[in-house]
């Protein structure tokens, strides 16, 4: 798991970082020696694509996705665990169905040919981000589910020894 | 469809759901159960999206504002916005106000300004006597300023969303933000009148001068970015990509806060946040298809056609929606739900496409501080360790002023428009 994290870190860090640089290179390209480069805004784009997907696993390792957890504060630490439980459920399978038919693009589109316009790159390597980041959201999500169903037994156990000592 | 669709993301939405997996799982739901559409088609919408350059703009200013950050410009903006209004009556609380506007100039992210800001200044709220309440709700009001103020996220998906220049949209931006930021200063001026609060002594003009020199290399930034989009050396993409290179310079060798260590972090940390936003534009961009599929932009402009028959009055109809909205919705969302659905109607009406883009913006601004789901709110719990009802009355004083200003952004154009017209 720790090497899985730090390796979606180390990808998207540094896809930041070559985006910025090839930013950069172009504005001063342009700027001063009035040469231009079409395949940069490309390759920005087809890079921050790649680092939203992965970056969303990324986001749910650390539970940074936005929601509204404003109703969950009226309820018990138990329904709490139940309701994480659920929304986790909730959300692998949408990144099932993320994963599903993502494979069917990437497959469409490798029957269809797709090239990118600048770059000249196949079209299937950017779709394939979508089904990568849903396989690590996944696993991510599942190993949390895990940890919180084995929270739940362990709570509901200790509730159930302590009525018995009562 | 729409009925299933809305029942399902509500559903989602209050079990605390991510808000991209409810619209987004919500959609899947719909169209394969009711629909004989491939779904295939809402994954390319959700890729589609966000295969936008304009819309790469904000992974640029999000990495901008964190090396900012981190390099140890903010801290020096913030000890100039004392410097500079510390004496004023209401002084502490005045640097609070001020130094969001300002950090709003930097960073463009509503939340990160108001942890910049208030980690610093809400203890000092406290110590210079301040009510709790006062100085939480006016940390998480202050921090939505940087909504309206440029370089703004939210702005930069107004204009991609509608075509709007993103240029002509910052530089109204300025404007909305002053009346907004001033809205809150006059009710914390009468405040602090009433509750004879201290102030700082004045600042003499060596220290005014000191402080300005070191926060110097910080303050260019918003006329780097302004004036290089403005005279089209580059895009705002590309001024993203210059805020944030700029910044690592100075942070690097001018203010030597910066180290290899700390900016891989820095740029991890960017590149998560990016990929929080991203998504949540991508699932709306599929949730704006949907509403497309079922007619709903259709059916919103009919029935405006028929019932509304001024400006004026579609104008407040326009508020009070976006205001509720504001208070269950998240910006980014919001803004790519709502845009295109009442763009084309607003045009016809007469309204400026600009003048649209400012209001829609400080409507959502508001939104950032409204309970139940504002996420300054949340932030500035995670700050201050109250509870949402201790927080409220001093969240609803600075509600009557922000919704004050936006009276008069909405109805004397000008306020927002008038730089636009002075540079042409």
């Amino acid at each position: 798991m720790r090497i899985m994290k730090r390796f979606e870190e180390g990808l998207i860090g540094m896809g930041i970082i070559v985006a910025t640089f090839v930013l950069f290179v172009n504005i001063v390209l342009r700027y001063f020696f009035q040469a231009n480069t079409t395949w940069a805004e490309e390759f920005i784009r087809y890079v921050m694509i790649w680092i939203t997907f992965i970056g969303a696993s990324v986001c749910f390792s650390r539970g940074l996705h936005v929601g509204i957890d404003f109703f969950l504060e009226y309820l018990s630490s138990r329904w709490k665990l139940l309701f994480g439980i659920f929304v986790n459920i909730v959300s692998i399978i949408f990144m099932i169905f993320l994963l599903f038919y993502g494979i069917e693009l990437v497959k469409f589109s490798v029957n269809s040919g797709q090239i990118t316009p600048s770059l000249q790159i196949k079209m299937y390597w950017i779709y394939l981000g979508i089904p990568v980041g849903a396989t690590l959201s996944i696993i991510h999500l599942l190993v949390n589910t895990f940890s919180r169903i084995k929270d739940f037994m362990y709570q509901s156990q200790s509730m159930q020894t302590e009525e018995n000592q009562k | 469809m729409i009925i299933l669709l809305m029942v399902l993301i509500f559903f989602f939405l209050f079990t605390s759901t991510p808000i991209f997996v409810a619209m987004g799982i919500a959609s899947f739901l719909t169209v394969i159960f009711l629909t004989d559409i491939n779904p295939m088609i809402l994954i390319q919408r959700l890729f589609g999206g966000i295969d936008q350059f304009a819309l790469m703009a904000l992974p640029f200013f999000i990495l901008a504002a964190n090396i900012m950050e981190v390099g140890g410009l903010s801290s020096r903006i913030l000890r100039w916005s004392r410097a500079l209004v510390g004496h004023i009556t209401g002084g502490v609380a005045m640097t609070t106000q001020v130094s969001s506007m300002f950090f709003g100039a930097l960073s463009g992210s509503s939340p990160a300004t108001v942890v910049a800001i208030g980690k610093i200044m809400y203890p000092e709220m406290i110590r210079g006597k301040y009510d709790k309440w006062f100085s939480a709700g006016l940390l998480a009001s202050a921090g939505s300023v940087s909504l309206i103020i440029p370089p703004s996220i939210t702005l930069i998906i107004f204009g991609s969303v509608t075509g709007v220049s993103v240029g002509s949209l910052f530089i109204a931006g300025i404007g909305a933000g002053i009346i907004y930021g001033i809205s809150s200063m006059i009710y914390i001026y009468l405040y602090a009148r009433k509750h004879h609060l201290p102030k700082d002594p004045k600042a003499s003009k060596g220290e005014l001068w000191g402080a300005t020199k070191k926060a110097a290399w910080a303050l260019l930034i918003p006329v780097i970015i302004l004036g290089g989009i403005y005279s089209g050396i580059f895009t705002p993409t590309e001024a993203g990509g210059v805020s944030a290179v700029y910044a690592l310079i100075i942070s690097f060798f001018v203010y030597k806060e910066m180290n290899l260590k700390k900016f891989y972090k820095v740029c991890v940390d960017s590149a998560v946040l990016t990929a929080q936003v991203l998504v949540l534009v991508s699932a709306a961009q599929v949730l704006g298809w949907m509403l497309t599929r079922g007619q709903v932009p259709q059916a919103i402009a009919t029935w405006i056609t028929t019932n509304v028959d001024t400006a004026f009055v579609f104008l407040i109809i326009l508020n009070i929606v976006l205001l509720i909205l504001g208070m269950f919705m998240e910006g980014v969302a919001a803004i790519i739900i709502v845009a295109p659905l009442i763009y084309p109607t607003a045009l016809a009406m007469g309204i400026d496409p600009v003048h649209l883009g400012v209001i829609m913006i400080s409507n959502l601004a508001i939104g950032m501080y409204t309970p139940p789901f504002g996420i300054n709110i949340f932030v500035t719990q995670g700050i201050t360790n109250m509870k949402m009802g201790e927080m409220m009355p001093g969240i609803l004083r600075f509600f009557v002023c922000n919704v004050i200003a936006l009276i008069i952004i909405t109805y004397i154009p000008d306020a927002s428009l008038f730089l636009l017209k002075i540079i042409g």
